[in-house]
């Protein structure tokens, strides 16, 4: 069953302006439940922009999305907010944590806006911060902890509302190497349990660790 | 979620704490104000309903507020007890006191009871009798600027006379005599060298007849002639005057207040952008962050209402040291977290609706 379906998918930055930019160019593109896909390209081939898209943050040009055979295009701003509360969980190369926050915190956050009671929600984020190895730190400020241990709180937040995909955007490009071979081996046994993981990244070695890589140049799918 | 709510209040205390007291110096001027003039207005009414029955007779063109020293005769006065409708009158001469405004009204010792009723409830000491006629003795009623401070046996200066306190009346008791402080009418008019009044409390025999009867007195005898209501009616006016300067205080303190709310939020929600484009990106809605703002405003008002009441509290107790009229109400309380809760709230829905309409793809990208 597809997860994800994206028809003649395109976003014009600066529409009818001197500085127009077509950064996707009609992207057709399909991802089954449960499917590990790479996308991946050069710096500014519009990778970002799709997942960004696809995940509704941001809303395309022309074209239309499928989550899960919903078509998003005639959502409102809180529907698409209540659907990637329920739907995605988000990993960001800069990490987005709240930064006055402690970790125990930010990880319970989806689940609060999400109707949680505060206790139920920190019982989950205990367990989730167990499952990502940061036993002890959960009451640490974000700024007390490493860039590798913020993508693992980053992730458990992701996880919070078990969510049925996970999309995240170089999730590794601010760590080092084996901070980010240890996220991938989380987020590559998330995938195994079933949840769809989309990763947008340009190093090829994550890439390949993928079932599916989509290569864009441009704004358009050279390779799939 | 409070507890972020109050966490947030946390993150920039010197700000916060400054927008509190923005608030609270609001809340207090108001409370104190809004308590002096509310006082003011019962004391009034309890003197409107004293005064039924009577009319007050004094020069044309001169007013019972502000009129002292003599001015009508004692023959005068005869002649009005033998008015028609008349039951007795109370002639009396008015003299200003050094203290704070307070006034001093001589009145027969004979015929106190006449004036202020047989009764009447004395706190302390006893009321003038027949025997004071030209004794240089005070009974202090509660609308005295110092009463709470003065009591039987302490010397008054009257005219730069000592006049001796022999009595004190209850705390309310005594709103219908014009004066505070109730003196023989022989011992003042000895002091100031005259047998002239300042003017004559009348008695009606039928109260229903009051108004008709000022009139004709008016008309006959070329007075003044005010009944209660009029009496009333003219200290209203002035009282609305006060009023009008507390609501004007409260609404200049409201903006001042309001906008050191709006600031604060505002600076608040421009610090916070990323954060509100990271909550929007895993699942916050307009509403979400709207009410999150929105209750951070309401725990500041809150927070700054209470501080507020304290102070007034404080104020309103420095008032009543002095003035009986100025008290602390439940009523007020209200008022004062009604106050500053729908002020912090109304100052935030700005800021608030700017945080709510964030996008979260321009958001991520501030720094």
């Amino acid at each position: 069953m597809p997860a994800i379906i994206t028809k003649n998918l395109q976003k014009i930055f600066n529409k009818g302006k001197n500085n127009e930019f077509l950064a996707i160019k009609g992207i057709n593109l399909s991802i089954d439940e449960g499917e590990f896909i790479a996308i991946t390209g050069s710096s500014g081939c519009g990778k970002s922009t799709l997942l960004n898209l696809i995940s509704t943050i941001d809303s395309p040009t022309e074209g239309k999305i499928y989550i899960y055979d919903k078509e998003i295009s005639n959502m409102s701003d809180d529907e698409k907010a209540i659907l990637r509360r329920k739907i995605f969980g988000f990993v960001f190369q800069q990490f987005n944590l709240i930064n006055s926050l402690t970790v125990l915190e930010n990880i319970t956050m989806p689940m609060r806006l999400e109707d949680l009671n505060k206790k139920k929600a920190e019982e989950r984020a205990r367990l989730l911060i167990k499952q990502v190895g940061l036993d002890g730190k959960e009451n640490n400020k974000i700024s007390e902890i490493s860039g590798g241990q913020m993508q693992r709180v980053a992730i458990a937040r992701a996880l919070a509302n078990n969510p049925k995909i996970i999309l995240a955007d170089e999730p590794t490009g601010n760590l080092d190497s084996k901070s980010g071979m240890q996220i991938m081996e989380i987020l590559k046994d998330l995938n195994k349990s079933g949840i769809t993981l989309i990763i947008v990244t340009h190093d090829l070695n994550i890439a390949n660790t993928a079932e599916r890589i989509i290569k864009i140049k441009d704004g358009e799918i050279v390779e799939s | 979620m409070i507890d972020i709510a109050l966490k947030n209040l946390f993150r920039n205390k010197t700000r916060n704490a400054l927008t509190i007291l923005g608030i609270a110096i609001g809340v207090a001027l108001l409370l104190s104000l809004v308590s002096i003039s509310d006082g003011i207005n019962k004391r009034i009414s309890n003197f409107g309903e004293g005064m039924v029955g009577t009319i007050s007779v004094f020069p044309e063109g001169k007013s019972m507020f502000i009129s002292t020293g003599g001015q009508l005769s004692k023959d005068f006065a005869d002649e009005l007890e033998n008015f028609e409708g008349v039951d007795y009158v109370t002639p009396y001469y008015g003299v200003r006191l050094q203290y704070m405004g307070s006034y001093a009204m001589g009145v027969p010792a004979d015929k106190v009871s006449e004036m202020v009723g047989e009764e009447i409830k004395i706190k302390e000491g006893r009321m003038i009798d027949e025997g004071d006629n030209d004794e240089r003795v005070a009974v202090i009623c509660s609308t005295y600027l110092n009463y709470k401070n003065t009591n039987v046996g302490d010397r008054i200066s009257i005219l730069g006379k000592d006049f001796e306190v022999v009595g004190k009346l209850e705390e309310g008791e005594g709103n219908n005599i014009a004066g505070n402080v109730m003196v023989p009418i022989d011992a003042l008019q000895e002091i100031d060298k005259t047998d002239q009044l300042t003017g004559i409390i009348v008695r009606v025999s039928d109260v229903k007849r009051t108004e008709e009867i000022a009139e004709d007195i008016k008309s006959t005898l070329g007075v003044e002639a005010e009944t209660s209501k009029d009496l009333v009616r003219k200290f209203s006016d002035m009282t609305s005057e006060i009023s009008l300067m507390t609501y004007a205080i409260g609404v200049i303190s409201a903006l001042i207040g309001g906008i050191g709310i709006a600031n604060t939020m505002l600076m608040s929600v421009s610090e916070r952008r990323r954060e509100i484009g990271i909550m929007k990106a895993i699942g916050a809605t307009r509403n979400m962050i709207l009410k999150q703002f929105l209750q951070e405003a309401v725990i500041l008002g809150l927070i700054g209402g209470i501080a507020g009441i304290t102070l007034a509290f404080l104020g309103i107790y420095m008032i009543s040291l002095m003035m009986t009229f100025a008290a602390m109400t439940l009523n007020l309380i209200f008022v004062g977290l009604l106050f500053s809760v729908g002020l912090s709230t109304l100052f935030s829905i700005y800021p608030a609706y700017t945080a709510a309409k964030v996008d979260p793809i321009i958001a991520l990208k501030y720094e």
